[in-house]
């Protein structure tokens, strides 16, 4: 690990602990014990084996969105557009997953179906990677259109094209169960955890490629870049669209893991979580696997807490607020914008 | 053809114009805000938690002081409130805009949730504000419905969109926003705290976004929810963005989409219109206005040799 990986850990450390001693106050002043509040997020997130099945569910997507951003932010671009990309490729997967379970083994169907998820994210960032690359549109505000308008595109649809069969929510139809991810024992963990280190590997092997290089050089300096023969428009589309790609795997993930039916609920931000916790963490691998840990424990210990003891779940994006502001004190100067 | 046209004389009818308009005032009050922040050149992500904010605070004090002026006046005060968080990091620090309006979108709908939720009890509903009575001039035809039958909120955002307009047009103070937005170097060399104008900036900004809340929960419904403003601080920013940081076209904005939402039940009958889509509107809208930027500036330079 280098030193700013290990510094930026420690602060995110810092900034959850400082977060934390914010809200005890908050929660004391509704009238609830701190410690029994904590004790509660605790064991709900971390505290039995059980606990931490439940957060692997969530960790697993957050941090397929966030590791695929990391090239990106390292090549000096900052799509925000993952949750819209997340959206329509957790549709698209859907979709795939009811057209080809009845003609496909189940294996095949889940792997179709994850091919088509990725597919579906990067061809939601397409449009603002080629804007970016060859008129240079600014990336921030056109990823950002996108999410407003997959929302919307994918209401339309699941209102109309998409919904499914006698379905009295505004959703798909379920997927079959034999195309759902398969447990690990008899835990609620199922196997897309094995996805976590194929792609950690992935981000920490290609850093260290020459192209890996190319990309962190551009990030800097495109005059350095263009020295050491990079293609600048290549690393923005193929990093927009890799970021797009992670994106849809996670909305797959998220249906044949978690939901099994795409709602109109889809979106919960977790795409714009996933580029803070990949900024803050200065796009190094270590303080952005650290945040997303913290974060995916923090939302599901809030669910325990609200059940246990009452305390609205909206405490926790107090608490996420409060850890994500501290953190930007760190990383003046060193990103764009 | 003619029948989609006649469908949608009958669509937009005085009665949509007129609520219309109503649904139009929160969202233009934040873009507003949005405006005069990011004419001093900072990109104001955070607005739907600066209204949030503004929302709860206006609704509470409303409740508590029993006047809905108060609220008014509280709404501004905590979006203002959370604007402070804003120049606090990203002008006094120089931290990442983008993050740290993620941050406060996430800590003003948080907090403003959570206090809801505890207090729940002691927050009982009230009427909201109602028209203000301008007795015959409210029974001209068209004007009368569509202008002159709204509350005071309507009527304190032309007045703020003006006097916006003039300030950032007209004083010294407009024009260090502009000059801090365009070039803050240059703008330091020529003796203009940049600093300063940009919390001023910001702090408005806020203040109206939490106006603009307050409008929602005091003005409007007399009540508050979970996320109740719904995504309208987004729709401020793709406003302002299509505008191009002018106040006036901003309201424009503001009007026509309002209209649109007032229209969207009444547009379900049309059946050539996908309903649904109409929101993504304002955001085709943006990405359009940008590429039509990037293509004037490249002939521009094109020219230039």
């Amino acid at each position: 690990m280098t030193a700013v990986a290990r510094s930026t850990t420690a602060a995110l450390l810092l900034a959850t602990t400082a977060a934390l001693c914010l809200g005890a106050a908050l929660i004391a002043a509704a009238g609830v014990s701190p410690v029994d509040a904590y004790r509660t997020i605790w064991t709900g997130s971390v505290g039995s084996w059980d606990a931490l099945a439940q957060t692997s569910l969530r960790v697993a997507p957050l941090l397929v969105m966030a590791l695929g951003l990391i090239p990106a932010l390292r090549a000096g671009v900052f799509t925000i557009g993952s949750e819209g990309q997340f959206g329509i490729g957790a549709l698209v997967a859907a979709l795939a997953t009811l057209g080809v379970a009845p003609h496909l083994p189940p294996w095949l169907a889940i792997v179709a179906a994850a091919g088509a998820g990725a597919a579906g994210g990067a061809a939601w960032a397409l449009i603002p990677a080629l804007l970016r690359a060859y008129l240079g549109v600014d990336e921030i505000l056109t990823t950002f259109a996108f999410n407003f308008i997959a929302l919307s595109v994918l209401f339309w649809l699941l209102n109309g094209p998409a919904r499914g069969e006698d379905q009295f929510l505004v959703q798909t139809s379920p997927i079959p169960e034999d195309t759902w991810l398969p447990t690990l024992g008899d835990s609620v963990a199922n196997v897309g955890l094995v996805l976590l280190p194929a792609l950690l590997l992935l981000v920490t092997v290609f850093g260290r490629t020459p192209s890996g290089y190319r990309v962190r050089l551009l990030g800097a300096s495109e005059t350095l870049a263009l020295a050491a023969r990079a293609r600048p428009r290549r690393i923005v589309v193929m990093s927009m669209l890799a970021a797009g790609a992670a994106a849809g795997l996670a909305g797959w993930l998220q249906i044949a893991g978690l939901d099994r039916a795409v709602y109109a609920t889809v979106f919960r931000g977790w795409g714009y979580l996933a580029l803070a916790l990949v900024a803050l963490g200065q796009a190094k691998v270590v303080p952005t696997v650290v945040g997303v840990l913290v974060f995916a424990a923090l939302q599901n210990g809030s669910e325990a807490m609200q059940l246990g003891l009452g305390v609205s779940p909206d405490f926790v994006v107090v608490v996420q607020g409060l850890v994500l502001f501290l953190m930007t004190f760190r990383l003046v100067g060193t990103q764009r914008p | 053809m003619t029948g989609l046209v006649a469908d949608l004389g009958a669509v937009f009818s005085i009665g949509v114009l007129a609520s219309g308009v109503r649904l139009a005032v929160p969202t233009a009050l934040a873009a507003i805000g949005e405006t005069i922040s990011q004419r001093a050149g900072i990109f104001n992500l955070g607005l739907e938690g600066m209204m949030m904010m503004g929302a709860f605070t206006g609704f509470a004090a409303a409740v508590a002081a029993d006047s809905p002026a108060v609220g008014v006046l509280a709404g501004g005060l905590g979006g203002a409130a959370i604007a402070a968080l804003m120049a606090l990091g990203a002008v006094w620090r120089g931290t990442n805009v983008i993050v740290t309006g993620f941050a406060l979108i996430l800590l003003g709908q948080g907090l403003a949730n959570f206090l809801y939720a505890q207090n729940q009890a002691r927050l009982p509903t009230f009427e909201p504000l109602g028209e203000l009575g301008f007795g015959p001039v409210s029974d001209v035809p068209f004007l009368g419905r569509v202008v002159f039958q709204q509350n005071a909120l309507f009527f304190l955002t032309l007045a703020a969109a003006l006097l916006v307009a003039i300030v950032l047009a007209r004083t010294r103070f407009g024009l260090e926003v502009d000059a801090s937005g365009s070039d803050p170097a240059a703008a330091t060399t020529k003796g203009v705290n940049v600093r300063r104008t940009r919390t001023l900036a910001v702090l408005s900004a806020g203040f109206f976004a939490g106006i603009g809340g307050a409008a929602i929960t005091v003005g409007s419904v007399g009540n508050f929810g979970s996320n109740i403003t719904s995504g309208r601080g987004f729709v401020a920013i793709a406003l302002v963005a299509v505008a191009r940081g002018r106040v006036g076209w901003a309201l424009v904005a503001a009007l026509m989409f309002g209209t649109l939402e007032a229209a969207q039940s009444r547009l379900q009958d049309v059946e050539a219109i996908p309903v649904e889509l109409l929101p993504t509107l304002p955001w085709i809208a943006v990405v359009l206005a940008l590429v039509a930027l990037a293509l004037t500036r490249r002939t521009r330079l094109r020219a230039a040799g």
